[in-house]
């Protein structure tokens, strides 16, 4: 058998940090790691604010950014994503403030760009797990 | 003019792994490598391993980040040090070894320093396995990364560029010429690997890897390995070799993930080099030979205006005439490279091995800088995280 042929689209591995954002994303909602504190969000989610070392709480975020960045990808990292390209990954600024990576959901009708207005488009990749995507607006 | 400065440490020794066209010839063990370059360095200090009390090692042996490696190695040489460091902060590891060896060395805890590195990353053809073992199940950070395919380290330089290009109007053709200018320094040099001169528009003609940049925005991918010795000030005036002194140094990191890069356009070079200077007693106009790690091609681009050599975001504008060309006004990676010359997955101790050679007027002739007395090296490791500057200096 050719390992790198059977290799699966990779998925998350929720841990005590994460397992909560995942939950959500599941139910189609985007949870964002907040400190009371600093009245900021962060991420990836922990239980500490990587500011002032608070505990964390969960704040809902509506789903609506700007894209940061973005890079087109051309080669595929490993062989799972071959014929996906090209595709789009993106940095989006989601409103309340921190920034996540997800992948731009192809459109023809529009050209990613900084900048850009993106909603969050909740993906179920298997019947357990739920990726964040971007939509361009 | 700089003895005085800070002159407690000084490398006296330095090897390198010889490379035919990026391979190691013969077999070889990554272990093997690096006690091969340990050996020629020490020849080259005049210094026997029995009086090596100080190990610094870092490397990715099988394709994983290693950890333990003062350990394995120290193992394998016969070592046993009064001092031992594995930092492994990425390919800024050595430039942060180099630091610590010389505070070792004034605070009087170990007396002969000697940091190694190896890899067989091109012959053993690593680096796809690595990928593809990472992406099985993603924990911790990879989790917010991986799922979505962003290769790793590419993706993350390219999204700085996409954001470089997007803040500052920086084009393809600015980051090419960095490319340009390391085909022509490699030109000069017979070990380069890829000393083929090319033209900016080769270099946005290339296949597009991750947009904005393109394969030949992006180093090597060689073998390679390398050592250097360090000892104090009295050991080194008594050395045969001409001492290169450790005038100052200074590390950071910002960030493991892209994700939690602050800034993209801003690595923690812009406090490492200030600082390095700082310490070092220069201003940035005394360097002459500047070694900055050249991953790709915006890695440098943010280094330049990190260092303070141009305004930030102007770096594009900056090098599009030729600054850093052979014969420009500056300087920079005058062996080529990690674009050219080589690079092993971890470039740091390259760009230091180079730095010596320049300082000792060891380049090839056609490369070498006209009486070199000072420089600065600058590594970037990690997804643009880790920033490691040393400024070095002959008498």
């Amino acid at each position: 058998m050719d390992a790198a042929t059977e290799t699966p689209r990779p998925l998350p591995d929720p841990d005590a940090d994460t397992s909560e954002y995942w939950r959500r994303l599941r139910e189609h909602e985007l949870w964002i790691p907040w400190c009371d504190d600093c009245g900021r969000a962060f991420f990836r989610p922990r239980p500490f604010c990587p500011r002032c070392l608070d505990r964390s709480t969960w704040k809902r975020s509506t789903g609506h950014g700007v894209v940061y960045a973005f890079t087109v990808v051309h080669r595929a990292p490993i062989p799972w994503f071959k014929d996906k390209i090209p595709y789009v990954v993106a940095l989006v600024e989601v409103d309340e403030g921190c920034r996540i990576l997800g992948q731009i959901t192809s459109d023809e009708s529009k050209a990613p760009a900084v900048g850009a207005e993106v909603s969050a488009e909740f993906v179920d990749v298997n019947d357990q797990v739920t990726l964040l995507h971007f939509r361009l607006i | 003019m700089v003895s005085g400065l800070g002159t407690s440490a000084a490398i006296v020794g330095i090897a390198e792994m010889p490379l035919s066209k990026g391979v190691v010839l013969g077999d070889w063990t990554v272990f093997g490598v690096q006690a091969f370059c340990a050996s020629l360095a020490l020849k080259d200090a005049g210094i026997s391993i029995a009086e090596v009390d100080g190990m610094f090692c870092a490397g990715a042996w099988n394709g994983r980040s290693a950890t333990q490696t003062t350990l394995a190695m120290a193992e394998y040489l016969g070592v046993r040090p009064r001092y031992t460091d594995s930092t492994n902060i990425g390919g800024a590891s050595f430039e942060a070894h180099l630091h610590h060896a010389s505070a070792a060395i004034e605070a009087g805890l170990c007396n002969v320093a000697l940091i190694t590195y190896g890899s067989l990353q091109r012959s053993q053809r690593f680096r796809t396995a690595r990928a593809i073992s990472e992406a099985v199940r993603p924990a911790f950070g990879e989790q917010f990364t991986a799922p979505f395919g962003l290769p790793n380290p590419i993706g993350a330089y390219a999204l700085a560029a996409n954001r470089h290009m997007a803040q500052f109007g920086t084009t393809g053709e600015q980051l090419a010429e960095v490319a340009v200018a390391a085909h022509l320094w490699g030109a000069l040099n017979p070990d380069a690997t890829d000393a083929r001169p090319i033209t900016v528009d080769d270099v946005v003609g290339s296949d597009l890897i991750c947009a904005p940049l393109h394969r030949m925005d992006c180093c090597l991918v060689t073998d390679g390995g390398g050592a250097i010795v360090i000892v104090g000030k009295e050991r080194a005036k008594a050395s045969d070799k001409r001492p290169v002194w450790i005038l100052g140094a200074a590390e950071s990191h910002s960030h493991y993930s892209i994700t939690e890069m602050e800034d993209l356009t801003a690595t923690s070079a812009y406090y490492t080099s200030g600082e390095c200077l700082r310490r070092a007693g220069l201003k940035l106009s005394d360097i002459d030979v500047f070694e900055i790690y050249d991953s790709f091609t915006i890695t440098v681009l943010l280094t330049l205006e990190a260092l303070g050599l141009c305004p930030p975001g102007e770096a594009g504008p900056f090098v599009e005439h030729g600054v850093l060309r052979p014969g420009g006004t500056l300087s920079v990676n005058t062996n080529g490279g990690g674009l050219a010359y080589a690079h092993p997955g971890m470039f740091g101790l390259y760009l230091l091995i180079e730095a010596v050679r320049q300082l000792r007027g060891d380049a090839p002739e056609s490369a070498q800088v006209s009486g070199a007395r000072t420089a600065l090296v600058h590594a970037t490791g990690g997804q643009l995280a880790s920033a490691s500057t040393v400024a070095l200096a002959t008498d």
